[in-house]
Parts: structure tokens; C-alpha cells; sequence
């Protein structure tokens, strides 16, 4: 621990606050990870640099620097290296660097966590090496600073950390203007437990944050930073690292590592990912575009509400969007083209809501096109597991074996209706608007009325009134909760109020 | 082949398409600003389906699936003559069309839930799929010891069909409804509605090889396969209604092979809000892997997704193209013009816009430009 005293000043990041063994180093990685155009790639030399590029050749604004800490996304600011970092940041900077020495030394096992860290996490070492060599692709990662998420991912795993870790996180971005001291104090008496268990570990520089935010109680953490970060969200104080709080810890790391995976080292993970299919959402997005990354995210949230996708969909975004902006200025580029037209920001999608409903379904909804076709909607779910069981086995081959049958047959003109009535009608012949769209019915055709010009078919069982059925039961989208054997009756539609009026049998 | 070296000089060169050679090339207007060839006899409705049939026929057909009910083939000579051949009927819209490996038959998919085989020899159409709900896609494949048909539907099924027989092959579940699909053997790619990406593997027989994360936030709407260096197909480019498309490899050696590109939404000046169109359609070029993509904005573009460059952009059609695709020699660009309901039905306007469909050579516009060392 003491010998971490000898450390001078490196240089750091003003964007990011990861410090550098080097100033060239730290010019490098601010051209890679904070000056680099989203859409080019090109690397520019300064916030303003990309500023301008992004307006003069892309046509677009940046508004905040990528992947910087909340408060330091200014892109207006002209830094570089080490130059052009405000005063007030520069001392503060030092006085905490000081001030984590102190405490370092008075709570050695504070200190630890940076580092050491990094290398153990397994998911965050993959991160962590381009740590030193920042990597553009890393850089992408949407949420946390390099360096703080496996910090924070480790910490769990250390053996005395109390559950105040995690909300000490946010801390350790050390809002420019928080005082260092302030998470100081309490940390002490919470401290010694905890050194206790934990061996210096020699490499560690002490880990700019590493000591304040131990002590600080989580309640605490949200007055710290004045950034709207979510800390709130208390213990599980990692908000910032734009995972969704409610994420499992475990879940964290690989994500997280996936994208920030992308650059070289990407091989071993990729692979590993890919084969899991849905979890593949790091390598797939991020790493092309800042863009996709707040995607990945977004996916990952869907699961849990699955069949909800269609809406899930498009509202994934905001949240994202939001999250990240607290975290690091990166996604807030993207953001006039991610908000597309859900958010009609200053885009406009040219597609009818929702949106998860295709043109074609849409267009075939209309009468001059629908002849028999079911209502496409979400209802649709039911359809899937109603008729199949019961289409394959039986009804559906004599149907499609008439339907071939007499070659040309099927190809009536439509509007044109053959004589109705032979049980064994191949599809083909019959008239659009009597075809039930369900093979099953050819065993009771007697009971289908040639009905009017648009019909649909609700099953409900035998003897039982369907009532008055609502757009949504319309088949094929009724599960049947009743036993015994379906029947099919053929409803004309009103279309003007959305009902369904019963034809009696 | 000798025509087809032939044909190659017509549509590969311009002294041909530059000229006003057809009589349906002398209309002008903003429904053919470029002045491409415009298909003879047009459908009457909306095209929802474009498909040249397969370099194993010694003539170029086109067949069109369209929203009036029709599948349209033409012959297209290599002077850039369009010939109305023949046309059969569904009962509902026609969605998706595409050629059996030999260039004998034509298989259509439509809303009528029915998939039907179109016998160019004896034109006899039979039915030869059914769905519970319309059918979207359909696909031939041609496997070393098997074919059958790929189709797709709303019903959330996919199925696989020997066209002999009524039962599918087989039936396989999708998580949602179908809204596209490619085939190229030995892979198949479904996107679905919710954002589904699944990708088939077809040897021996079909079984699913992954479900991959959607690289793109908005209904999936279009999907293309594209081949690698040895021409095994590698992965596919997806289309979505945002005015974007994901280019993705199955297996990336590199994740950073996949991306994403923004395509077909207007200039938004900095104040003006900018209009984002839905991709209607991809179309890999056989031959340069480069890439067309056809927007619901009325404008076509060719990319190179190697370079990740654009190399064109189409002038503005008055209606959106609503479908697209490449010859297997890949000398002819073909397009449909008509309305695509990207803006509800308050702008379907069939007596003021009628659909069109247009010829381009393109053999020289969708060349890779010559990439800096």
C-alpha cells in the first residue's frame, strides 16, 4: 500500500476518468474511444473536431462526447491528452487522487479493487485488457466505463464486500465536483472488516473511487452525483452501467463483455455466444454502430415478456436511450436516428402503427383484398396451437389431396363460385368467402350457410351459443377452453362495429 | 448460353437501355425518372413479388406476384422487349413467388392460404401447400438428394412440401408470423414478426440451426442471403421498416463483420423532420455480391457491403418499390413501382398510379469500385 504512494500523477481522461501509464496513451484512447466518429470511424482529434465532422460530412449533430461520464460529455470542450482540461477538474482530480491515497493507505482493501479485479473477472478481463490500449470497439460499449464494470462485477465475489459495494460504484466516477472526503468518513468505520479479508494486491493503483465509495452508505450514493444517475436504485447501485437494474448480476458480465468484446479478443467470446442463439445480442449490434449497442440492451429486457415483443419492441429504445445517457454520452449520437419514429423526434417513420403489424396484414385486412382471410392481429397467438394438432392428422388430406387432385381445378376465378355443396369440396373451388380457414370444418360443411359476402368462422362447441363474439375470438384466434370436439359456424361479419353476430345453426 | 452472351452485351451495355428502343420506355415521368424499360402489361394492382427465372433457362422470364390476385410471367428479350406470356389466378393477393431450380415451374404464395405450382410446359396450376393463414414466403429448395418447397406463413408455421404430396414434409413452428425468407442452399433465414431471426439448415433436412438476436429494432421486413468468397452462403442482409439494414454474418469470425446501414429516408434538413421509410426489398448481385436494396420512398440503391460504401442512388419514383430483384446473370435490375400501404389505405390511389414495373442494367452499376489499397 505504501508504495502506491510513490505513483505521480498520471495522466487520465478527462472524458472518462481512467487514468494512463502515459500521455500518448491517453491521446490514443481518447481518439479511439471518445473523438471517433459513430459513423465513419474516423478518428478525430477533439470533441469540437467530432463535432464538426459528424455535422459537415454526416449531417449530423453530436451532442455529447461517446462514452464519457455523466457531466463530462461536453462536446464543446476543446481537450486533448491532458490538455484543456478545466482547472476546477484538474484539481479536483488531484485532491481525490490524494485523498484515495489516504485512504488507501488507512484502508488498504479499498484500494484493491480496481485492478486486480479486472484481470480475475473472467467476463471483464476480456474487457479490461484494451483497458490499456483503448479499443475503439470497447468503446462502444454502451454503458460503463471501461475499468468500472468489472470492478463492479468482481465485487460481489470478494469476500467481505457488504452489499454497500455496488452503490459505491457510482461513486467512484467521482462527480467532478463531489468532495472526496465525503465518502471518506463513513468508509473508515465500514472499512476494516473488510481489509481484513482482502490482501493488498501490489498492482493496484488505487482505484480512484475504490475507497469513497465503500463507505458510503447506498441511501447515500444518489446525492452524490448530481448527474441523474439512477443510482437510486440503491444497492443495486450499478444503474450506471446501463444494464437494467432489475438485470441479474450475472447477466451483467457477459453483455458486457460482448461488446466490449468486439475488438480483437473477440474470437474466444463470440464464438461462445453465438452458438446460444438469442444471446448473442453483444457481437450482433454493437459492433458496428454505437446504434446498435443500446439494442443490445433493449433485446435483452424482452425476454422476459416474450410473446410481448411487438410493443416491447419499439419501447425498448427510450428507456435505453435514457439509461445510457446517464451513463456515458455515447448513445445520445445515435439518438436522433434510434428514436426513429416511435419517439417522432425529429424523424418520422413511414410506417402505421403499430408497428409490428406488417403492411401486407394490414393491406389484407382490407375488404378488397380479404375475401376469408382471418383478422391478423395479435390475437393471433391462439390460431397456432389450435388448428394444428387437428388440421394434420385427418382433415387436412383429403382436403389438399382434392385440392390437387384435378389439375387446374383450383384455379376458378375468384368472385366465380362453383355450385356449393359437395362435401369434398377441394379448397380450391370453393368460393372465397365460404372457405373456412380451417381444414376441420369439411366434416360438418352441411352446417356452413352460404353467408354473405364476408364471413368469418368461430368455433365453439356443439349446443353452445358462441354469443356475441368480439373481433378478437374470430378465428382461427379462439382457444377453446371447452372439451370435446369442436364445431365451426360460419358468422357473417359486421364489420361496422367490429362484432361478430352468431348464425344460429 | 449464347443468348445469354449475347443478352449480356444488351443489358450490360447502354447503347441498348440508353435508348428509347421499346415503345413502353418512351413514357416518361416521374414514374420512371430513370427512364428504365417498363414491363409490358403491368398487373393491376400492387407487386408484391418480383422473380427472373434461373439461369438454367435458356430465356429470361419474369414473374410477378401482385394484390390483384395474378402471377404475371413476361419473356424478356435480350433487346429489352418485354412479352406478356401468361398469367394465372389466386383467390387472394399473391405475396411471394419464386422458380423451381430447372425453370419449369412457378410457385406462388398467397393470401388465399394457398401455394400454388404453376406448370409453364402444360400451364397448369395445382395447389400444392396450405396454411391456416396466408402464406408469405415461398421458396424452392434444391437439395443433392431431395426438393421441396419452403413456405411461410402467418400462421406461424413453416413448412416444407413435396409438392406431390398434400401433407408437408414437414412442419416446423416459428415463434411469430412469417414476414420474410431466403433460401440458398444449404441455408434458410425466416424473420418473423417481434424482431425473430431464425436461421434453417437444410442438408439432409431441414432443422433449425439458430435463433439469432435481431440486429435491427423494427419490424423485419425484407431478407436477402449472401454468399462468401466460395460462394457458400455466409449470412443475409435484413431489411427493416426503419430505413435500415443489418448485414450479418451467421458465424462471424469477427463480430465487427456485422453491421448495420441507414437507407431510403429523406434529407432532413436540420430543421425539417426526417421521413423514414421501410426497406421493401434486398437483392444480392449473383456475381458482385454487392448488394440493391428498394425503398417504401419510391428510390432504389446499390451498396457494396464489403466497402460499406453506397455506389448509387436511384432518383425518386413517384410511388414506393415495393419489390425488387436480380437476374441470375445478374445484367438485369427489375423494380415494381406501386403503392406498398406505407401510408394506410387513404393513399391507395389505383386509378392515378398504376403499378409499373422496370427493367435496368445494372451489371455496371452494382460493380464494386476499386477499393483503395
Amino acid at each position: 500500500m505504501g508504495r502506491k504512494k510513490k505513483k505521480q500523477m498520471k495522466p487520465w481522461c478527462w472524458y472518462c476518468n481512467r487514468e494512463f501509464e502515459d500521455e500518448k496513451i491517453l491521446m490514443q484512447h481518447q481518439r479511439a474511444k471518445h473523438f471517433k466518429c459513430h459513423i465513419c470511424h474516423k478518428k478525430l482529434y477533439s470533441g469540437p473536431g467530432l463535432a464538426i465532422h459528424c455535422v459537415q460530412v454526416h449531417k449530423e449533430t453530436v451532442d455529447a462526447v461517446p462514452n464519457s461520464l455523466p457531466g463530462r460529455a461536453d462536446i464543446e470542450l476543446e481537450i486533448y491528452g491532458m490538455e484543456g482540461i478545466p482547472e476546477k477538474d484538474l484539481k479536483e482530480h488531484e485532491r481525490q487522487k490524494i485523498a484515495d491515497e489516504a485512504a488507501e493507505a488507512g484502508g488498504g482493501a479499498a484500494g484493491p479493487v480496481p485492478k486486480k479485479p479486472k484481470t480475475d473477472a473472467g467476463e471483464g478481463t476480456s474487457a479490461q485488457p484494451q483497458g490499456q490500449m483503448p479499443s475503439p470497439a470497447a468503446s462502444m460499449a454502451p454503458g460503463p466505463v471501461p475499468g468500472v464494470p468489472p470492478a463492479m462485477q468482481h465485487m460481489p465475489g470478494m469476500p467481505m464486500m457488504p452489499p454497500p459495494m455496488p452503490g459505491m460504484m457510482p461513486g467512484q466516477h467521482g462527480a467532478p465536483g463531489m468532495p472526496t472526503h465525503m465518502g471518506m468518513p463513513p468508509m473508515v468505520p465500514g472499512m476494516p472488516p473488510m481489509m481484513m479479508g482482502m490482501p493488498p494486491r501490489p498492482g493496484m493503483p488505487m482505484g480512484p473511487m475504490g475507497p469513497m465509495g465503500m463507505g458510503v452508505p447506498p441511501g447515500m450514493v444518489p446525492p452524490m452525483h448530481g448527474h441523474g444517475m439512477h443510482g437510486p436504485g440503491g444497492p443495486g447501485g450499478m444503474p450506471p452501467s446501463s444494464q437494467p437494474h432489475s438485470a441479474p448480476p450475472t447477466s451483467q458480465p457477459p453483455s458486457t463483455s460482448a461488446q466490449q468484446m468486439q475488438q480483437p479478443p473477440a474470437k474466444p467470446l463470440f464464438p461462445a455466444a453465438a452458438p446460444t442463439t438469442t444471446s448473442t445480442t453483444g457481437p450482433v449490434g454493437a459492433d458496428f454502430k454505437p446504434l446498435n449497442a443500446p439494442s443490445n440492451i433493449g433485446p435483452q429486457k424482452l425476454p422476459p415478456t416474450t410473446t410481448a415483443a411487438p410493443l416491447s419492441t419499439s419501447a425498448p429504445p427510450n428507456p435505453t436511450q435514457t439509461r445510457q445517457a446517464t451513463v456515458s454520452a455515447a448513445p445520445s449520437i445515435s439518438k436522433p436516428s434510434t428514436s426513429g419514429g416511435s419517439t417522432g423526434g425529429s424523424t418520422k417513420l413511414m410506417h402505421p402503427e403499430p408497428e409490428d403489424v406488417s403492411l401486407e396484414e394490414r393491406r389484407a385486412q382490407m375488404p378488397k383484398y380479404n375475401r376469408q382471410m382471418p383478422p391478423v392481429s395479435v390475437h393471433a397467438p391462439a390460431s397456432t396451437s389450435a388448428p394444428a394438432p387437428m388440421g394434420q392428422p385427418h382433415a387436412a388430406p383429403p382436403v389438399s389431396a382434392h385440392a390437387m387432385g384435378p389439375p387446374g381445378h383450383g384455379m376458378a376465378p375468384p368472385g366465380h363460385a362453383p355450385p356449393f355443396g359437395g362435401n369434398m369440396m377441394p379448397p380450391g373451388n370453393m368460393p372465397p368467402n365460404m372457405r373456412p380457414p380451417m381444414p376441420p370444418p369439411m366434416g360438418h360443411p352441411g352446417k356452413r350457410p352460404s353467408a354473405s359476402s364476408l364471413t368469418h368462422v368461430v368455433r365453439t362447441h356443439k349446443g353452445r351459443s358462441a354469443g356475441r363474439v368480439s373481433h378478437a375470438t374470430c378465428i382461427p384466434c379462439t382457444p377453446c377452453r371447452l372439451k370435446g370436439p369442436p364445431v365451426y359456424r360460419v358468422l357473417p361479419v359486421d364489420l361496422r362495429d367490429g362484432l361478430y353476430t352468431v348464425y344460429s345453426l | 448460353m449464347s443468348i445469354f452472351g449475347q443478352t449480356s452485351t444488351a443489358f450490360g451495355g447502354t447503347s441498348v437501355f440508353g435508348g428509347t428502343s421499346t415503345p413502353a420506355a418512351q413514357t416518361q415521368g416521374t414514374h420512371n425518372p430513370m427512364k428504365d424499360i417498363e414491363v409490358a402489361s403491368p398487373p393491376d394492382d400492387s407487386v408484391a413479388a418480383l422473380a427472373f427465372s434461373p439461369a438454367a433457362t435458356a430465356t429470361t422470364f419474369l414473374v410477378s406476384g401482385s394484390w390483384d390476385n395474378n402471377v404475371r410471367c413476361w419473356q424478356i428479350e435480350q433487346n429489352g422487349q418485354t412479352i406478356p406470356k401468361a398469367e394465372q389466378k389466386h383467390t387472394g393477393p399473391v405475396l411471394d413467388v419464386c422458380w423451381s431450380d430447372d425453370g419449369t415451374k412457378v410457385f406462388s404464395a398467397s393470401c388465399d392460404k394457398q401455394a400454388k405450382c404453376w406448370d409453364l410446359n402444360s400451364n397448369q396450376c395445382i395447389q400444392v401447400a396450405q396454411h391456416d393463414a396466408p402464406i408469405k414466403t415461398v421458396h424452392w429448395v434444391k437439395a443433392p438428394n431431395y426438393t421441396c418447397l419452403m413456405t411461410g406463413s402467418w400462421d406461424k408455421t413453416l413448412k416444407f412440401w413435396d409438392t406431390r404430396s398434400p401433407n408437408p414434409m414437414m412442419t416446423i413452428q416459428l415463434p411469430e408470423r412469417c414476414y420474410c425468407a431466403d433460401v440458398m442452399y444449404p441455408m434458410a433465414v425466416v424473420g418473423t414478426a417481434g424482431r425473430g431471426i431464425i436461421v434453417y439448415q437444410l442438408d439432409n433436412q431441414p432443422k433449425e440451426y439458430k435463433k439469432i438476436e435481431s440486429p435491427l429494432k423494427y419490424q423485419h421486413r425484407c431478407v436477402s442471403i449472401f454468399k462468401d468468397k466460395d460462394a457458400r452462403p455466409t449470412g443475409f442482409a435484413l431489411g427493416s421498416i426503419e430505413g435500415r439494414v443489418a448485414i450479418h454474418y451467421v458465424n462471424a469470425t469477427n463480430p465487427r463483420d456485422n453491421f448495420t446501414f441507414k437507407c431510403h429516408r429523406s434529407n432532413g434538413s436540420n430543421n425539417a423532420v426526417q421521413d423514414i421509410y421501410a426497406v421493401n426489398g434486398i437483392a444480392f448481385h449473383p456475381v458482385h455480391g454487392t448488394l440493391a436494396t428498394a425503398g417504401s420512398d419510391g428510390k432504389f440503391s446499390f451498396w457494396d457491403k464489403d466497402a460499406r460504401t453506397k455506389l448509387k442512388t436511384s432518383e425518386q419514383l413517384a410511388q414506393p418499390i415495393s419489390a425488387c430483384t436480380i437476374d441470375p446473370r445478374g445484367n438485369i435490375f427489375a423494380y415494381a413501382a406501386s403503392y406498398d400501404w406505407s401510408k394506410g389505405h387513404e393513399y391507395y390511389n389505383p386509378q392515378q398510379q398504376k403499378p409499373c414495373i422496370l427493367l435496368r442494367s445494372c451489371a455496371e452499376e452494382l460493380k464494386p469500385r476499386n477499393r483503395r489499397t
